[in-house]
């Protein structure tokens, strides 16, 4: 295809996940395979449950005067997004005044700090809450202070759709660089609500997976057929997205171009996915790119392993690649990182980044047997090296039915980044 | 308990200031602008809603000057605070 001016290339990413709180970290826990699922338990939970925990209190990052009004999950943002502008060598955005945007996407933001004023209220009888309670529980509060710190002067926006939240707010602000509103925009998710009431929440669902006995690394299965639901994480990705002038304008390198963006309802059911809405994501992903299904070299499915999920969306990919299925890789890597809810989609496209940089298959970890509702071609065990990646797909399906594609393709025009590989995850 | 005085209170607010904020004691000067010193109006209320608290006391008066100083502060609490 012929390199267009508003084409998106990603030229930032910022990572602070269970696998790993680096670009590098993450690309090397995807090349292992290495499991950040931990065990969480709670004294106001009876129920042990894996979960994707990052050990690391973030608080010291930030100054006693901001912290009142930084939710776990604002810093995790705050952390991610500043790598990502970092990464991409930006040093501000204020000369860029509103053609530089900010899209966001979370499903609980502030849950701990709502959670905690709500326990204030029902049981210590508070009638008020402290002044600046409400500004770190809103779910606009993390992009609202990464805007401030970055000086993000156009649309900052908060996209909520459940677990495609932060796909669609990638794909919008790809979408308003490309159609020439934007030179430049920083784009991802943030979730940090693995809370017991958040957890408990969950738990009615019936949904949640159970500590593998042997090793709770193991506890998210996608696809498996001994699969038992599906792991909450938490975390925060974002990428810095670009147009070729810009990026070209300022001699800046990139990983990847963000080639397409597909997104649909299911207008079906309020918690049942629906393979026809995913599907339809599929076909807008590959018509926006101007891609064939034969053309798609790797597919990082959504697959959260629950037992009604993984067979619906292996429905959808089957119904859109047709015999391609039979060739085209797949994996589900929330087998390590397990569901990042909010931020799922951005750990998911930044997944395919790097496999499109780095030109390997990431594989889908604890995969024995395959469920036989879910057969494709599963990339399984570990990841496969030097296997080229040309264009990469990645699909999220939320509750409530907002499916999100998202497609990923190499870069031939510009300067492309080296990556570095082998630091440890943390 | 004898009647604190305006330096009294601006000594707590400081030492307040210090353990909460990490604000340095000799920073926390009392012509400083509250904006000057990092603390907005909500994180002010907080602080004066603790007061309240440690004070035993009600801010019945809360009104400040625009960009109030530290010094406004004490003087706000010295004149909400019991005659007797």
């Amino acid at each position: 295809m012929q390199p267009r001016e508003n084409d998106v290339l990603i030229s930032g990413i910022g990572v602070i996940s269970p696998i790993g709180s680096s670009v590098a970290a993450l690309h090397a826990s995807l090349l292992a395979n290495r499991s950040g699922i931990r065990l969480w338990q709670s004294p106001e939970l009876s129920r042990t449950l894996p979960a994707g925990l990052i050990e690391e209190d973030f608080s010291s990052r930030f100054s006693k005067l901001e912290l009142p009004y930084l939710d776990r999950c604002s810093q995790l943002a705050m952390l991610a997004a500043t790598q990502a502008i970092d990464d991409a060598g930006i040093a501000g955005f204020a000369a860029h005044a509103q053609r530089a945007g900010l899209y966001y996407g979370s499903v609980a933001g502030g849950v701990k700090t709502e959670h905690d004023w709500v326990h204030q209220f029902h049981v210590e009888h508070a009638q008020v809450s402290r002044p600046f309670t409400i500004m770190a529980s809103m779910l606009n509060a993390a992009p609202a202070l990464i805007s401030i710190r970055h000086k993000i002067l156009g649309p900052v926006i908060t996209n909520s759709s459940a677990c495609s939240s932060s796909g669609a707010a990638i794909g919008e602000a790809a979408r308003a660089i490309r159609d020439g509103y934007l030179d430049i925009a920083v784009a991802g998710g943030a979730e940090a609500a693995l809370t017991p009431t958040f957890m408990a929440l969950w738990g009615g669902l019936r949904a949640l997976a159970e500590v593998d006995p042997v090793d709770v690394g193991r506890s998210c299965r996608p696809f498996s057929a001994d699969r038992s639901g599906l792991v909450l994480s938490e975390g925060a990705v974002f990428l810095v997205l670009e147009s070729r002038r810009h990026l070209e304008q300022r001699g800046a390198d990139c990983y990847a171009r963000l080639s397409g963006y597909g997104i649909a309802s299911d207008a079906h059911h309020i918690g049942s996915p629906h393979a026809p809405g995913q599907a339809a994501a599929l076909r807008a992903v590959l018509q926006d790119a101007q891609l064939d299904p034969a053309s798609i070299d790797y597919f990082n499915a959504h697959a959260t392993a629950t037992r009604g999920g993984d067979p619906v969306e292996a429905a959808a990919i089957r119904e859109v690649f047709a015999e391609e299925t039979e060739r085209l890789p797949v994996s589900s890597t929330k087998a390590i990182h397990g569901h990042l809810l909010g931020a799922a989609s951005a750990i998911e496209l930044a997944v395919c980044v790097l496999a499109v940089a780095d030109s390997f298959l990431p594989a889908t970890a604890h995969l024995d047997q395959v469920d036989a509702e879910c057969a494709l071609h599963h990339v399984s065990g570990q990841a496969q090296r030097n296997q080229a990646v040309e264009h990469a797909l990645s699909l999220s399906a939320g509750f409530g039915g907002t499916n999100v594609a998202l497609a990923v393709s190499k870069e031939h025009d510009l300067r492309t980044r080296t990556l570095q590989t082998g630091e440890s995850s943390g | 308990m004898p009647k604190l005085d305006r330096e009294g209170i601006l000594a707590m607010l400081q030492e307040f200031l210090n353990q909460r904020f990490d604000i340095p004691l000799e920073s926390a000067k009392p012509h400083l602008r509250l904006s000057e010193l990092g603390l907005d109006s909500m994180l002010m209320l907080d602080i004066m809603l603790e007061f309240e608290d440690r004070l035993a006391i009600k801010l019945s008066d809360m009104s400040l000057p625009r960009d109030a100083s530290l010094g406004d502060v004490a003087a706000l609490i010295e004149r909400n605070l019991p005659s007797d």
